[in-house]
């Protein structure tokens, strides 16, 4: 029951894109087609995924026994970029349209704040291995929720008659507030 | 405890190294070593003008025998890529030869306001807060947006006029997308004698008068005296392209033109 909470915290109500507003970079940048944006948020989930299990073994059989927790932030930001290389040259392997559909965004994830901010969480939360993982995962798929619904809008938007100073990023700025608001209806589903 | 920090940095460095090379290993993408050979004898500017996002995707296009590819050619590119490229795909030898005008010829002095901007200094926000107070909606508005944009420093701003060097100009076609109002155009750079006429107003002539001294006023006099190479749009003369190359006076004509519009590119 508990892990099932995390998952739809980390996912729904405290998602880390309309609640804590981290990685809006690609957010708005990989929104504007529905493929794309399925592909950066699976690519994304796995990074998370795999990020909060490798730094949580780091954080907790290398950084707590030898009390160097204040090195989290540069293992955690190395470990991030490593992941995020292999996804890369798995993604080029297996699928190079999308990897030229995610292009500059890909690399990117690396400096993605979302995912140190999840690595951060997790140490300072002092979740257990499973919940880690867990919690990962959950705010991995509330990622590509955000993105998936946010580029769902957008894809619609190109047929709407949007006034002329508003068109491109302005009305895309709009919607990614209106989509805060409507998650934070969300708030109220655990309490916390 | 320092000595414990290093090991860990250092451990860990060196095991992601590990992971990474063994995956580089075996995730590697075969590729034609051609497209690499290509892409490093491409100017690398990425320019985009080919209608390729980056000079290696339009080496790989080349490499593929895409047809756009070929049709494009690369317009950055000296002769001796040109000539490369030719031995290893069947393009024209050509170079796409055209170069950016700006067709607008009024000076910082000859524009007439009717009001002040002190809003950003770009073009494109002038443009767009009631055309940066100028009375002309067609002229440059000077604030070098085209210039900015230039990879090759082939244009720069002389009294509130962009001006492009031939020389240096290979065509890309940023500054034309970069001018809000489009006064830029690309233009073939084939012949000796490139005479333009530096304006796109379309106000009545009566209008022109009023707000500018060297905007075209209509009155027709290069149409009669070069025999229809220049004709009448919207109160505008124009350049008909396709008889660019005849032989007629074109001195006589930038002489005759009584706003002193008709100018010479090269």
């Amino acid at each position: 029951m508990n892990l099932l909470l995390i998952f739809i915290a980390a996912a729904v109500t405290n998602n880390f894109v309309l609640t804590y507003f981290l990685g809006i970079c690609p957010f708005i940048g990989v929104s504007n087609k529905l493929e794309s944006a399925f592909g950066m948020g699976m690519a994304t989930t796995f990074v998370m995924t795999l990020a909060a299990t490798a730094t949580w073994l780091i954080n907790h059989y290398l950084l707590m026994p030898l009390r160097i927790e204040f090195l989290e932030y540069v293992t955690f930001i190395l470990t991030i970029a490593s992941l995020v290389q292999l996804v890369e040259m798995f993604i080029r392997k297996t699928s190079p349209e999308l990897y030229r559909a995610l292009g500059i965004y890909l690399p990117l994830i690396t400096t993605n704040c979302a995912i140190l901010g999840l690595t951060l969480f997790i140490a300072l939360r002092d979740y257990e291995f499973l919940e880690a993982i867990i919690f990962g995962f959950g705010a991995g798929v509330g990622f590509t929720l955000a993105l998936i619904i946010m580029a769902g809008i957008r894809e619609e938007l190109e047929f709407a008659d949007v006034p002329k100073p508003f068109e491109g990023t302005g009305i895309t700025l709009i919607i990614a507030g209106l989509l805060a608001l409507a998650f934070m209806g969300f708030g109220g589903l655990i309490a916390s | 405890m320092v000595l414990s920090v290093m090991l860990t940095m250092i451990g860990l460095g060196v095991l992601f190294a590990g992971i990474l090379a063994v995956a580089n290993q075996k995730l590697k993408v075969e590729e034609d070593p051609k497209i690499e050979e290509l892409s490093q004898k491409l100017p690398g500017l990425n320019c985009g003008a080919c209608g390729f996002p980056n000079c290696r995707e339009f080496a790989k296009g080349i490499i593929e025998g895409n047809k756009e590819a070929l049709e494009t050619t690369c317009r950055v590119a000296g002769a001796d890529v040109i000539e490369f490229i030719s031995k290893i795909a069947p393009i024209e030898k050509t170079l796409a030869g055209k170069i950016a005008v700006a067709f607008c010829g009024a000076k910082d002095k000859d524009r007439t306001k009717r009001a002040v901007y002190k809003g950003i200094a770009t073009c494109r926000s002038a443009n767009l807060l009631s055309g940066g107070g100028m009375n002309c909606e067609y002229g440059c508005l000077g604030f070098s947006d085209c210039a900015k944009v230039c990879p090759f420093d082939a244009l720069e701003m002389e009294d509130g006029l962009p001006k492009i060097d031939p020389a240096k100009c290979v065509g890309c076609g940023k500054c034309v997308k970069a001018c809000p109002r489009g006064i830029i155009e690309l233009m073939p750079s084939d012949t000796d004698n490139l005479v333009i006429v530096a304006c796109r107003s379309k106000y009545a002539g009566a209008v022109v008068r009023k707000i500018c001294p060297v905007g075209c006023i209509g009155c027709k006099i290069c149409e009669k005296l070069s025999g229809g190479i220049f004709f009448m749009e919207d109160n505008l003369s124009k350049l008909r392209l396709e008889r660019r190359k005849e032989d007629v006076d074109w001195d006589e004509i930038i002489k005759k033109c009584p706003t002193k519009t008709i100018v010479r590119v090269k």
